[in-house]
């Protein structure tokens, strides 16, 4: 074969296999969407059998879940998704009703073979799923998938488990997610979270441990502002004055979400810290907690030289009261040199922005100060 | 000896088609190459990805830690269609979310319109000043809806729109929008996904954009997916169909992405300052901004990642005319060249890992050398054939091949749209999509490029304007 007849032979081979590729799309489609028609019809059915079967009593319960359960093999798959569909929506003993009636569709079966399959999205979906089973087989099945080789996997396993309230212990499952660099996702920080409003003893177990690292800490800090139990409040003190930039601001945050004004002290040694960052989240958390008491430091915060300082600071002064507010009418309308005026001009947009102007008529115009 | 001469010319002249036909062969092979690894990519990509999850189960698992955004649209004189997108925007589920339409300087009633079906009141809201733009003449604040808030400033251009838009946000995303697009319910659900997932990492994140033109609108949402009716737009769904399912998706893949668009981008508000906004001296203002962040983090060697997804759809509304298709397409191809030139020394520099080694020669094959050669092939052939130069058997050879593969690549993009997001409404239209993939090789693809040359030329003379863009409005029904 020549050049020529090759970069022919080429084309034609390209050319059939798009009009192939392109026939069997519009074939497929056509098919899908006879499909799509009767799965809604089947839809309906089940639907209104679904839920005679829910609100019956036991004898006509029976008879619902027999048609049910006599569902040919499209039906079953229709009758599972709607059925996890609900499971996501309710609680309690319907959801229960509804848990045992996928159990009976094979739906766990499935999902615990699922586990085993070579497609990590495969075993995600199927780790996830079984949080709605609380079955011993489910929980032993998910243990083995917080070292699945994919972080997905992990997380969902971790989450799962945690539904079921069977998690390992705490040591162990910070090793697996940090061995798959997992500690600073946003799910990880969901389910520390929930470890906080339910467990919070454990997290101040982890924190006080020797090997706690930073990244730890941060997330622990972070999941902490989510405890009922004020006893995390030492942790987060103590975590506000560590060196860690990050963990600084981060338990600085909680303690302003957690509202104890027993951080006054914590938070009032956070306003002098010399990065911005943790200034401008401890003039937040003065806000937060309502810590009157410290209204001329915030005031005197507004001249900082950072932008978010100053706009955490008056913000934060709009929150605490009468007394805030005449601390920002006050700057307000005293034209300082400092900053070129920064603090005054923050003080009258914040006031504007809150509509505080109209509240109290202005203490003094066109005063000017000579602080340094 | 005149004799000579003329036979050295024709030799010269001989020679010199042999070079520049090789050249334009060994462009299009090569374009055709990247094009297929592309393919390939994508389709391994897709495959893995999860099937859509439902909104609901969006919800659940995202809601809880999404952190918030702003959304931030420039809108010049899109009086037409600026009440419909900013509703549509107001419609998006996501728990923390802000809306900054910046009205740049219109001279259409854009603001009224704003101001009368939003109940706008002006608002003394302060902003961090970080990023160069027009004066702000005023912030205005929706009464009906709270996180609503209108920037009117001094025309500087979307560039400059934007910057205004970053300073006034607050949040520590923002999604940069077009006025004319809108976006899906559960868009930012979807687009935030790596943010949550590698929230140290991830500074960037591209959506899918997709053409609205014969889509059923209402209350400023799709309600209901159509082809266009118009050849236009429908030329331009097949190539959006091929840039967002095929290219971006295998260029995040490949950590080469240089580009998300503008029409729907998110990023990370402080990774954005850090590297000073988006440069108003650009009419390509989104490319340049992600090349400046993709220099920025490799000359500072700070891990990051851009992503671009195939799932967050936003519908823009394609053009449907030609004059105002080809300004549009003479801007991009403006934009893409300043770009380019301006980061030349990231082309082929190891310093800039992928992106220098293989984004930028990838972007110098298509973006910049792709229209003169392809052009320089439509002048020549004819010519070299008349002057009997053209091997006529090899030409037509080539040309079958070039045709037949572009259709190959695209009928695969329709592949990748089926497995992953099968949002083609009906059989019906998979059929007439395909037609658009076999007609767009013959006339709109040389038009396009016809355009991208024009493009190099305004470039050449340095021409900075954007052109007027006539907006109709989306088709709602109420």
């Amino acid at each position: 074969m020549n050049e020529l007849q090759m970069i022919w032979w080429t084309s034609l081979i390209l050319a059939l296999a798009s009009l192939l590729v392109m026939l069997i799309l519009v074939l497929r489609r056509w098919q899908d969407e006879r499909a799509t028609v009767r799965e809604k019809h089947q839809r309906q059915i089940i639907q209104q059998i679904l839920f005679s079967y829910m609100n019956s009593d036991w004898m006509s319960g029976q008879k619902d879940l027999n048609n049910l359960m006599n569902l040919n093999k499209a039906g079953q798959q229709v009758l599972r998704r709607l059925t996890i569909d609900l499971c996501y929506l309710i609680q309690g003993q319907e959801r229960k009703q509804l848990t045992s009636l996928l159990d009976r569709t094979g739906f766990r079966e499935e999902c615990l073979r699922d586990l085993r399959s070579k497609h990590h999205e495969s075993r995600r979906t199927a780790a996830s799923a079984l949080q709605l089973f609380s079955d011993d087989a489910s929980k032993a099945a998910l243990l083995p998938m917080l070292d699945d080789e994919a972080g997905a996997v992990r997380l969902a396993a971790a989450v799962s488990l945690k539904a079921m309230d069977a998690l390992p212990d705490t040591k162990v499952l910070v090793q697996k997610f940090e061995e798959k660099n997992l500690l600073q996702t946003r799910g990880v920080r969901s389910l520390f979270r929930e470890m906080a409003r339910r467990t919070p003893q454990v997290l101040r177990k982890l924190a006080a441990s020797d090997d706690c690292s930073a990244r730890l800490k941060i997330v622990i800090a972070d999941a902490m502002s989510e405890a009922a139990d004020f006893r995390v409040l030492e942790d987060l003190y103590r975590f506000a004055k560590e060196g860690n930039l990050n963990l600084r601001t981060t338990a600085l945050r909680s303690l302003g979400t957690l509202q104890h004004p027993g951080a006054a002290v914590v938070v009032g040694q956070a306003l002098d810290d010399p990065e911005w960052q943790v200034r401008a989240i401890a003039a937040a958390a003065v806000g937060q907690i309502g810590l009157e008491e410290f209204v001329p430091r915030l005031a005197a915060l507004l001249d900082d030289d950072n932008w978010w300082v100053r706009f955490r600071s008056a913000e934060s002064l709009t929150e605490l009261g009468q007394r805030g507010v005449r601390a920002l009418r006050e700057r307000a309308s005293v034209v300082s040199h400092i900053n070129d005026n920064a603090g005054g001009r923050m003080a009258a947009l914040l006031l504007d922005e809150h509509g505080l102007h109209e509240l109290q008529p202005a203490a003094s115009q066109n005063r000017t100060t000579t602080h340094a | 000896m005149l004799e000579q001469i003329a036979l050295t010319i024709v030799n010269w002249l001989d020679t010199s088609a042999e070079w520049v036909v090789g050249l334009v062969i060994v462009v299009g092979l090569t374009q055709n190459l990247i094009a297929l690894i592309y393919l390939v990519v994508a389709a391994k990509v897709l495959r893995r990805q999860s099937e859509s999850e439902n909104s609901e189960t969006l919800w659940q698992q995202r809601a809880p830690s999404a952190p918030p955004i702003s959304l931030i649209a420039p809108a010049y004189n899109e009086s037409a269609s600026i009440v419909e997108s900013t509703r549509s925007m107001l419609s998006i589920r996501y728990p923390h979310c802000e809306v900054l339409v910046v009205n740049d300087g219109s001279k259409d009633d854009t603001l009224d319109k704003l101001i009368k079906n939003f109940a706008l009141r002006p608002s003394a809201r302060d902003f961090e000043s970080v990023t160069p733009h027009k004066p702000i003449r005023q912030i205005y604040q929706s009464q009906k809806y709270p996180n609503l808030i209108v920037i009117d400033k001094e025309n500087g251009g979307k560039a400059d729109a934007l910057n205004a838009g970053i300073d006034v946000s607050r949040s520590p995303l923002f999604c940069s929008v077009d006025a004319d697009s809108m976006l899906d319910a559960d868009a930012l659900l979807h687009a935030v996904q790596p943010f949550l997932s590698k929230p140290d990492k991830v500074i960037a994140v591209g959506g899918n954009i997709r053409v609205a033109n014969g889509c059923r609108v209402r209350g400023g949402k799709v309600v209901s997916v159509g082809l266009p009716k118009d050849l236009l737009p429908m030329l331009q769904t097949v190539e959006y169909t091929r840039a967002f399912l095929i290219a971006r998706v295998a260029m995040s893949e490949l950590n080469i992405l240089t580009l998300i668009s503008g029409a729907f981008g998110i990023f990370r508000r402080p990774a954005a300052i850090a590297v000073g906004g988006y440069d108003t001296g650009t009419v390509g203002e989104d490319y340049e901004l992600v090349l400046r962040m993709h220099r920025h983090h490799l000359e500072k060697k700070i891990p990051y990642e851009i992503v671009s997804l195939a799932e967050p759809v936003c519908w823009t509304e394609a053009p449907n005319n030609l004059q105002i298709l080809s300004r549009q397409r003479k801007r991009w191809q403006r934009g893409s060249l300043e770009t380019f030139f301006r980061h030349i020394r990231m082309l082929g520099n190891p310093r800039y890992g992928r992106i220098g080694m293989i984004g930028m020669p990838f972007s110098l094959l298509i973006d910049v050398l792709g229209p003169l050669v392809e052009v320089l092939g439509y002048l020549l052939v004819p010519v070299l054939w008349l002057s009997g130069m053209l091997n006529t058997d090899y030409a037509i050879a080539f040309l079958a091949l070039t045709v037949v593969f572009g259709v190959f690549i695209s009928a695969g993009s329709l592949v990748l749209e089926e497995i992953s997001l099968h949002r083609i409404p009906t059989a019906k239209d998979l059929l007439r999509l395909i037609s658009g993939v076999l007609i767009e090789n013959f006339g709109y693809r040389q038009l396009n490029n016809i355009w991208r040359l024009q493009g190099w030329w305004e470039f050449l003379r340095k021409k900075k304007s954007w052109g007027e863009m006539t907006r109709t409005g989306f088709q709602s029904t109420r």
